[in-house]
């Protein structure tokens, strides 16, 4: 009994020290001072344009980058972090995860589902994607077919405005090859009946419009002389009043019909391939789609693991110079002892890289920097290693003018590392949202 | 008859007058036509007729024209060319035109744009055609579900298979690609007829007595109806699960495959078969050998496994049992056969040489028992294309054929003999040196190849 009451009151003394702390310094990063300058020094400054700077300071006004550079003027009033021999670099983005969602699973065509509704603010470990260096991180939904879009998110712990980017991209995943066709047949015939739906609507819509004013005409010769001058106002009233409304389309598949009818602001798919010949069943699939049977393939792909059989579609994905989001690690090629890397392979063939955690969860997110360390080792160059985690992520996100490198204008978007990020052993030291610290080692001590 | 006679007479002699080619050339001419064609050999049957063959295939063009621009050619030059359903032609070449064979023979102009392959010393075969397999195709429609870069596919490319069924439809092996896989549609009735089980034998006996019974009245029905329009027609609703399979059967819309090993099921399945008029094949026919005169008089094709091994029942006082001489006894009562391995996958463990990576191997054992070595190939080529209706596209080396073949390094029957490439559609879609699979083996570029000096595979490198 008194154990419990010990601990009770223990809690509570958390509890208040706890909101002591947190009450005067919570203001979120966004709202930060509009004056307030912020200048954060660093022993080198890899600002993901080709630019190391040694050392170097990035000056920091309302959540933006203003200067990159060297020895900066700065007004003495700046809040200076001084980040010593420490490496600054663009913060870290996610282009694919699940990590912290509820594990809701849906199969189907649901284009207009959010893994947002997955979200419960309070049970999502946010502190892990900080403490790996990611500022951003794409919550996808999970299922096979089109089970959702994708959303951009910051991690920061604590926001009003979390949200990036509402849509970024549709997910397809298919778990066996005929899946694949039935669920493209399924979910293009269904936006295809969308689209003849309200073009019927229309044609209904039309001819009542011209039998109304045949009507209308007849009616008009009938009784030429009654009040020649009312008529015409009504004539020109009734168009005027009955405007066409098309009938609502299934908002499931409305993404999809944009995909038909070639909007601008229509989200591309991003096809999950658990092997390499998912992606010709894709094509077939995809070309068996009236609609679609002329277009570009589809080059943007998530590869879900880097195993060596993907060296069959080096040659087809380099061709389209395909975007790819995978997992990075050594492989061998089937049936051989003979090592490949795929990511590099890929890469050095004129693919886009995106680098994927392995596991979806803090160890897979741990381990980024030692595998983006190993493919500098197998043939990559350091800065593509790098921007495979920060740029190429950022513009497959359509962020790209936000976000993903140390440029004046981009959101000051950081993460520091206590040596050159490829070092081994090098460790996350802080995490900069919007010029804001939202993670520093130096607190968990 | 007299009159249609008459009137071929009229139509010929129409022709002469209407061209001026010497009446012998043309004759000459339509028997060309007809040997090129290759239809299957008409066996005797009885009952009611079989099924309409498959179309025949297009007349080949008579004259080629290398120099035709905008096609693309693969010609194999120098190699003994074993066309199956022709002769043996040493020192030959392949002209491959858009997927198709568009000539062969000593003497081919070969056009400059076509990419060449010097095959001298080696052997040109048919691809061989497995009856059966599973793993090395996709299953059901093969354009949905081929996994394009499959091991299995490798596999049966380098054991010189290029086409099969894979229990729906006959499928190319073909690699890299999702489209054009699938040759035709081909399902079989699937019957059990085991005197394991005596209760289903004779349900299956009675349906079919039924359904012909039935087929019967259908018929006096359709006389009466001229007579008297309201007579009612026979109840057709209780035709469901066994009857129509038996009206299938009966009325020649499908063919029985039924797997069969002991002689009396045998000798009662064919009995049925000429009884029914329907059209078999029996897969297994251990015991065959036994009395080959019932499978040959009933038409039945025979797909058999020839180092299969079944024990003599010594309480029987017949023979019984499974022989060697199995597929050469019923060649020679002229039973079309099929070789299939035991296995009909690609196993990489258990003992080697029992499936479909050795096909050419389980001909030879037929051979062994005495069957001649072109129905041995045979076997493995045009026959199991025969019976899974594809014999106009595969099976055999003829011009306007597909360009299935397989190039190998040796007779096709002996134990040395590896493919060096095998052609689907005119396309290289297995070269042994390329793949990796084999070419450890007798390199094709040394002369003597360097023994290596542990166990390490020598294609890995070295070890450290």
């Amino acid at each position: 009994m008194i154990h419990f009451t010990l601990k009770r009151c223990y809690c509570l003394a958390l509890l208040l020290l706890v909101s002591a702390a947190t009450l005067p310094g919570s203001t979120p990063p966004v709202q930060a001072d509009e004056d307030r300058v912020i200048v954060i020094r660093a022993g080198r400054v890899i600002t993901g344009t080709g630019e190391i700077l040694e050392p170097g300071e990035v000056i920091v006004e309302e959540g933006k980058i203003t200067l990159v550079g060297n020895q900066l003027e700065y007004p003495s009033n700046a809040d200076v972090i001084d980040a010593g021999n420490q490496t600054l670099m663009a913060g870290m983005i996610l282009a694919k995860s699940t990590y912290g969602l509820a594990p809701i699973s849906r199969n189907g065509t649901h284009c207009d589902w959010s893994p947002l509704r997955q979200l419960r603010e309070s049970e999502m470990p946010w502190e892990d994607f900080l403490e790996c260096g990611f500022v951003a991180t794409t919550l996808i939904p999970s299922g096979s077919g089109f089970p959702g879009h994708a959303v951009v998110v910051h991690t920061a712990q604590e926001s009003s405005d979390r949200v990036l980017k509402k849509a970024a991209y549709l997910p397809l995943s298919g778990r066996s090859s005929s899946g694949i066709y039935s669920s493209v047949d399924k979910a293009f015939g269904a936006a295809r009946g969308e689209i003849e739906k309200v073009k019927k609507a229309r044609e209904k819509w039309d001819k009542e419009q011209e039998e109304a004013k045949k009507k209308a005409e007849e009616e008009a010769k009938k009784k030429p002389d009654d009040a020649a001058a009312e008529n015409p106002e009504k004539d020109d009233k009734k168009p005027e009043k009955k405007e066409f409304t098309a009938p609502p389309m299934n908002p499931a598949v409305l993404e999809l019909v944009k995909i038909i009818e070639e909007k601008s602001d229509a989200l591309p798919i991003v096809f999950e391939a658990s092997t390499p010949g998912l992606i010709l069943h894709l094509d077939s699939a995809l070309s068996r789609v009236e609609e679609l049977k002329d277009r570009d393939p589809l080059d943007r792909f998530v590869l879900s693991t880097s195993r060596g059989v993907f060296h069959e579609v080096i040659e087809l994905l380099s061709e389209r110079e395909a975007t790819l989001l995978m997992p990075s690690g050594l492989s061998a090629l089937p049936d051989t002892y003979t090592r490949i890397h795929m990511p590099v392979a890929f890469s050095r063939s004129g693919c886009r890289l995106i680098t994927l955690p392995r596991s979806d969860n803090l160890a897979g997110m741990q381990e980024i920097p030692g595998k983006l360390a190993e493919m500098v080792r197998y043939g990559l160059s350091a800065e593509k290693a790098i921007a495979s985690v920060t740029a190429e992520p950022a513009r497959f996100l359509g962020l790209e003018k936000e976000m993903g490198t140390v440029e004046p204008g981009k959101q000051a978007h950081f993460v520091l590392f206590d040596a050159d990020p490829l070092q081994p052993g090098a460790r996350v030291m802080k995490t900069i949202i919007a010029g804001e610290v939202v993670w520093d080692r130096e607190d968990r001590r | 008859m007299n009159l249609k006679l008459k009137s071929s007479l009229l139509v010929l002699a129409v022709l002469f007058l209407v061209t001026d080619i010497p009446f012998g050339a043309r004759l000459s001419l339509q028997v060309a036509g007809v040997a090129e064609a290759q239809d299957p050999p008409q066996r005797r049957r009885r009952g009611r007729r079989p099924p309409p063959p498959p179309p025949a295939p297009e007349p080949p063009k008579e004259e080629i024209e290398p120099e035709e621009p905008g096609g693309e050619y693969l010609a194999i030059e120098g190699a003994t060319i074993h066309t199956v359903t022709g002769p043996v032609i040493v020192a030959g070449t392949v002209l491959c035109k858009d997927g198709k064979i568009s000539s062969f023979g000593v003497d081919v102009q070969i056009p400059e744009s076509a990419e060449r392959i010097d095959a001298e010393g080696y052997h040109v075969y048919p691809g061989l055609v497995a009856f059966r397999s599973s793993g090395l195709v996709g299953s059901g429609e093969a354009e949905k579900t081929q996994d394009p870069f499959s091991l299995g596919t490798a596999m049966g490319l380098a054991a010189g298979i290029t086409s099969t069924w894979n229990g729906s439809r006959v499928t190319k092996l073909i690699r890299g690609s999702v489209t054009d896989l699938t040759l035709r549609r081909k399902s079989f009735t699937s019957i059990s007829y085991s005197s394991r089980n005596p209760l289903k034998k004779r349900e299956f006996r009675r349906a079919l007595e039924r359904v012909q019974e039935h087929l019967r009245e259908l018929e006096r029905h359709q006389v009466e109806k001229k007579e008297n329009p309201d007579a009612k027609a026979p109840d057709e609703k209780w035709i469901r699960g066994v009857y129509s399979v038996a009206k299938g059967l009966i009325l020649g819309e499908t063919v029985a495959l039924v797997r069969l090993s002991k002689i009396f099921d045998i000798r009662e399945m064919c009995t049925l078969a000429r009884r029914f008029g329907f059209s078999l094949v029996i897969e297994g026919a251990e015991e065959a050998w036994i009395d080959p005169g019932v499978i040959a008089r009933c038409g039945a094709s025979v797909v058999l496994t020839p180092r299969a091994r079944r024990d003599r029942d010594e309480s029987r006082g017949s023979d019984s049992g499974t022989s060697i001489e199995n597929a050469r006894i019923l060649h020679e009562y002229g039973v079309p056969i099929v070789i299939l391995p035991g296995s009909t996958g690609i196993a990489m463990w258990g003992l080697a040489g029992r499936d479909l990576a050795h096909l050419p191997l389980e001909a030879a054992f037929a051979v062994r028992g005495g069957l001649a070595e072109d129905v041995a190939v045979e076997a493995i080529t045009i026959e199991p294309a025969r019976i899974l209706g594809v014999s106009d596209r595969v099976g055999s080396i003829e011009v306007g054929k597909d360009a299935d073949f397989i190039i190998l390094d040796g007779d096709i029957l002996s134990y040395m003999t590896h493919v060096r490439w095998a052609v689907i559609d005119g396309q290289i879609q297995y070269d042994k040196v390329e793949e990796g699979l084999l070419d450890h083996i007798r390199p094709a570029s040394e002369e003597q190849p360097e023994v290596p000096d542990d166990h390490w595979p020598r294609r890995l490198g070295d070890p450290l």
